[in-house]
């Protein structure tokens, strides 16, 4: 490590050394510190976004699955209802208090 | 606002920095990150590269050592711990990147023969040979990652053998002779650096 050659070597390395992630980096930390501090899940939902989603996507598409699926033993639903596991609902159903609370009026009587 | 060079911290500086930080003082903390910036800058950009990985990875640093300041008595200087995070930090990041090239782009690479130099995506000869530093950061990246580790601890960051050794867990002959390798590798692909070394 003592030939001319080395010397340079040495001395290219260091000044090709960086000494800074760029501007706004302690900025960086603090809210990386800050959303530790908040709690986990909000420390883990900027990285973890993508991984949440794509579980989140997953159960989106099982539920649409089983709705669509309900639909064949209902034919009268649309395929856009069956989809968002809408029920068929009417204008006098709506204002009819007994078709609406029929469920918990049965219950309660 | 990172301190003039000339202000020389001491241990007990880092230490009651440590227990303010830990005691909940924020401007504490973020004055061990302005301090120490520049150290772990050193330390992952030269693991990694530039980038936003590498931004990641050194603002990771800093939220492990957050997370442990109830652990540190300051045996070890600051600058030290930070480095051995950053350190092994930097060396999962490249594992974790060589199991992504391994998977998907290289399946049929012998890894048995290793080679000293890692082909990179885009050679020295590809880069700006105006810019030294950026020819001098693509050599780097082409040496094995723990060869890297050795001329980042050594020729980049300044630790002596010992301390490279420690932070590495391995013994000083492993480090010196992985320099010596690493720099033998470096040569040729700083050759034209080397020999006009103004430009």
């Amino acid at each position: 490590m003592n030939e001319p050659h080395d010397k340079a070597l040495e001395k290219l390395l260091r000044i090709s050394r960086s000494t800074s992630f760029g501007p706004g980096f302690a900025d960086r930390v603090m809210r990386r510190v800050d959303r530790e501090q908040a709690g986990p899940f909000a420390a883990i939902m900027p990285t973890e976004f993508f991984r949440l989603a794509v579980v989140a996507l997953v159960i989106a598409v099982a539920l649409i699955t089983f709705n669509i699926a309900g639909k064949a033993a209902d034919s009268s639903q649309t395929t856009l209802e069956a989809v968002l596991g809408l029920q068929p609902l009417t204008a006098d159903a709506v204002y009819d208090p007994v078709a609406v609370f029929s469920a918990e009026g049965a219950t309660t009587s | 606002m990172t301190p003039p060079a000339s202000v020389r911290r001491t241990r007990e500086d880092d230490l009651r920095l440590v227990r303010q930080a830990h005691a909940g003082d924020e401007s504490a903390f973020r004055e061990i990150v302005e301090t120490y910036e520049g150290a772990v800058a050193a330390t992952v950009i030269g693991m990694l590269g530039p980038g936003g990985t590498a931004d990641d990875v050194g603002q990771e640093v800093f939220v492990r050592l957050w997370k442990s300041l109830h652990k540190f008595r300051g045996e070890a200087a600051l600058k030290t711990y930070l480095t051995r995070i950053a350190i092994n930090l930097s060396l999962n990041e490249l594992k974790r990147r060589k199991r992504f090239i391994d998977r998907f782009m290289s399946r049929d690479r012998d890894e048995g023969q290793a080679p000293l130099i890692e082909p990179a995506a885009d050679g020295v000869a590809a880069v700006d040979r105006r810019d030294t530093r950026r020819v001098v950061q693509a050599a780097i990246q082409q040496l094995k990652a723990e060869h890297r580790a050795v001329v980042v601890l050594r020729m980049l960051e300044g630790h002596d053998t010992n301390a490279a050794a420690e932070i590495l867990g391995v013994r000083p002959g492993t480090v010196m002779s992985r320099l010596s390798r690493a720099m033998q590798a470096l040569k040729p692909l700083l050759a034209d650096q080397l020999e006009s070394p103004d430009e």
